[in-house]
């Protein structure tokens, strides 16, 4: 009988322990999901963003983005890597080679060709920012149908003027036409003024130059595509808008500073900024650098006219060419596309604005903000009298070679127009082959 | 024993510089040669082997024209003008002068200073004054741009051959020079028969030194002119960077890289050889 009652009694302790173990793994179970669910929210992920802009408005935009990103989300951290503009290239590329990706990175229109097929590029086709974009605005960054790459602005080629200097020069009004724009140009000579400041001792000036004139003169003229130059559907000496390109060269041409190709482009803006010059031929950048070197300049905008009938003069304007991506292989994708949508939102847009980092061109955003020559480019976007153009940009090789054959025409006093055209197409026969 | 025992510790020595050379260098080089044999674009992870392609399509490539005449003239022209403004101011300085010290400075500092700094200042020095005396910049035409360029490196570089030729000044004893003294040959006569012949191994050096490194020019020109205008300044080493990291042509740049390696190699053994032919015993 004793037997028996230790023996019920010990079978109730087991009972009760058994069940008060299990109640208790339940509990520890539930405590460790509860665990793990806080534990993913608090994981800090530390997003790595190669930025290749160095320009002091947009890093002060930038770095107001990512604090409010970081505020809405307390887990996630951007770490922003500042590489030179000049090595850029060199550094994303050997870093992907290498298999050490950036989760995100400042992605050019001219990387498309290598890159994409290699795998390294998100696609963001199913981002729910697709659609703050117009019509042909993600062109440059579009292939087979997939957008891999999304912009927060535009540059284009205009030409940027110092109002100051053209009322020296007693130019009342922006010229409308070639002929006014030439005569502004003999005004300002007049005034001493330098008519259009050039420093071509950097050779990407030389290119943008002559992308100011080409952008309207032949791809907002109903000229061929760059594109098709490059494969050599079309010829330079073949085509009207090239002929006229160059024909517009030699009219700007005595214009110009003495010396374009031993002054470089900073001696330019301040040329300009300082009303010692007037116009400068280039994109839209010429704005914030000119500003940079003497913040009272008033300066303005406009399209270079290159027609004499007034109103076929249009703001051309191609696709962006620089925007921000993701890397494929980034072990947070999810996480980095949040952040460049967050970093491409209306609101962040507006942000670019009033900080005058640029000309935004994500719909819904509030440009009244915006002063001299960006209220210019604005009221100009607004307006409609807008040119949607191909690609501005050659392939890094056959700029080069155009940017050396339009500085030998340069150099050569912009005498045999038709000398030009042809080493143009000889060069571009012998990259094709 | 003993003496393998000494080699050994000497070896041993050795064994941390070789292991980091081996690994900075050889490795990178001996990987890099197959390079040349394929198409590699310098980003994907994928190219294939084409055997010799890129070594005939050199051949045939206009654009490796200019750059290889540029390189030569500037190679040349540095290497003359280097050599012959350093033993010009190592003979000078070796002499007694008053404010030699400060001289032997001043040709010194500039060797301090990297050749983007040193491309800069020499930009604007030559933008806004040399311009202003002769009307034009001198990097701003292709006539002048390799005087420009060759101004800078000279400017930049001049200091080290000139503390090597004053080295070897102050090696040749004085009893050659009081000997040819007393037969009665005259300073141009002692310059010409005692100085330059007991030079011959700072020559050597110099000459040699000089003529791959300005051979291989990268850095000043790229800062100051990327090669323009119009191509004009674009050296090899230039070439061999665009076509490396601005056109995709990984595999293109490396064939260039190792024919001009070979060139640079036989152009410095040539010249060791002539000079060392020509060095005599003290």
């Amino acid at each position: 009988m004793k037997r028996k009652a230790i023996t019920l009694m010990l079978a109730g302790v087991m009972a009760v322990s058994t069940v008060s173990y299990g109640t208790t793994v339940w509990a520890a179970e539930d405590s460790v999901k509860d665990n793990e669910v806080s534990n993913a929210e608090d994981e800090q992920i530390t997003l790595e963003f190669i930025n290749g802009s160095a320009e002091e408005q947009y890093v002060a935009w930038l770095d107001e983005v990512i604090a409010g990103f970081e505020e809405e989300n307390p887990n996630i951290k951007i770490e922003i890597q500042k590489t030179s503009i000049d090595s850029f290239n060199q550094t994303v590329m050997t870093r992907f080679a290498a298999g050490d990706v950036p989760d995100l990175f400042s992605f050019s229109a001219n990387d498309m060709d290598d890159m994409v097929p290699s795998g390294y590029v998100l696609d963001l086709s199913a981002s729910a920012n697709m659609e703050n974009y117009s019509d042909g605005m993600l062109d440059t960054f579009t292939k087979d149908g997939k957008t891999y790459a999304l912009p927060i602005a535009n540059d284009f080629m205009c030409v940027t003027y110092n109002k100051s200097a053209f009322e020296a020069a007693g130019i009342d009004k922006v010229p409308e036409t070639w002929s006014e724009f030439l005569d502004a140009c003999k005004k300002l000579q007049e005034a001493d003024i330098v008519p259009i400041a050039s420093g071509f001792s950097e050779q990407w000036v030389v290119n943008g130059t002559s992308q100011t004139v080409y952008c309207a003169q032949v791809l907002g003229n109903d000229g061929p595509t760059l594109a098709s130059m490059v494969d050599r559907t079309n010829k330079f000496a073949e085509t009207e808008q090239w002929k006229g390109f160059f024909t517009k060269l030699q009219d700007i041409y005595p214009y110009m500073n003495t010396d374009p190709f031993g002054t470089d482009q900073n001696t330019c803006y301040s040329l300009l900024a300082n009303a010692e010059a007037g116009m400068i031929l280039n994109g839209t950048w010429t704005v914030t650098n000119a500003t940079a070197m003497n913040p009272e300049a008033e300066l303005g905008i406009f399209a270079l006219p290159i027609s004499d009938n007034a109103e076929d003069n249009v703001m051309p304007m191609c696709p962006p060419e620089s925007a921000v991506a993701v890397a494929a292989e980034s072990s947070h994708a999810e996480e980095a596309v949040k952040f460049l949508e967050y970093m491409m939102s209306p609101e962040s847009a507006s942000l670019y604005a009033e900080k005058g980092a640029g000309i935004p061109i994500i719909k819904g955003v509030d440009t009244s903000n915006l002063t001299g020559a960006f209220k210019d480019a604005a009221d100009i976007m607004n307006s409609g009298e807008v040119k949607v153009i191909s690609s501005k940009s050659f392939p890094s090789a056959n700029e080069d070679a155009f940017i050396n054959d339009v500085s030998e025409f340069f150099l050569d006093g912009c005498e045999d127009t038709d000398a030009a055209l042809e080493t143009l197409d000889t060069d571009f026969d012998n990259l094709v082959q | 024993m003993k003496r393998l025992k000494k080699e050994m510790t000497y070896f041993i020595f050795l064994v941390p510089s070789l292991l980091l050379f081996t690994f900075c260098v050889v490795y990178p080089f001996l990987s890099g040669i197959q390079l040349a044999f394929t198409d590699w674009n310098g980003i994907s992870r994928e190219y294939q082997y084409i055997g010799f392609d890129n070594f005939v399509k050199m051949l045939s490539d206009k654009n490796v024209v200019q750059p290889i005449k540029t390189t030569v003239i500037y190679g040349v022209g540095v290497t003359l003008l280097n050599n012959i403004f350093a033993l010009f101011l190592a003979v000078n300085l070796s002499k007694k002068l008053k404010g030699k010290a400060f001289f032997k400075t001043t040709y010194f500092i500039p060797l301090a200073i990297s050749a983007v700094l040193a491309s800069f200042v020499w930009k604007y020095i030559d933008s806004n004054m040399i311009s202003s005396i002769l009307g034009r910049s001198l990097m701003g035409r292709r006539e002048t741009v390799l005087i420009g360029i060759m101004i800078i490196s000279l400017w930049n570089n001049l200091g080290s051959n000139v503390m090597i030729y004053m080295a070897g000044i102050t090696g040749i004893s004085k009893d050659y020079e009081e000997a040819a003294m007393i037969d009665g040959a005259n300073g141009r006569q002692r310059f010409l028969n005692v100085t330059i012949p007991m030079l011959m191994p700072s020559f050597t050096i110099c000459v040699t030194l000089t003529l791959t490194s300005s051979l291989r020019e990268f850095g000043t020109v790229l800062a100051a002119t990327g090669g323009g205008p119009a191509g004009s300044s674009q050296t090899v080493a230039i070439l061999i960077y665009d076509y490396m990291f601005k056109y995709s042509r990984a595999g293109y740049a490396q064939a260039i890289s190792l024919v001009f390696m070979v060139f640079l190699v036989v152009i410095g053994l040539v010249l060791t050889k002539f000079f060392r032919s020509k060095e005599i015993e003290a």
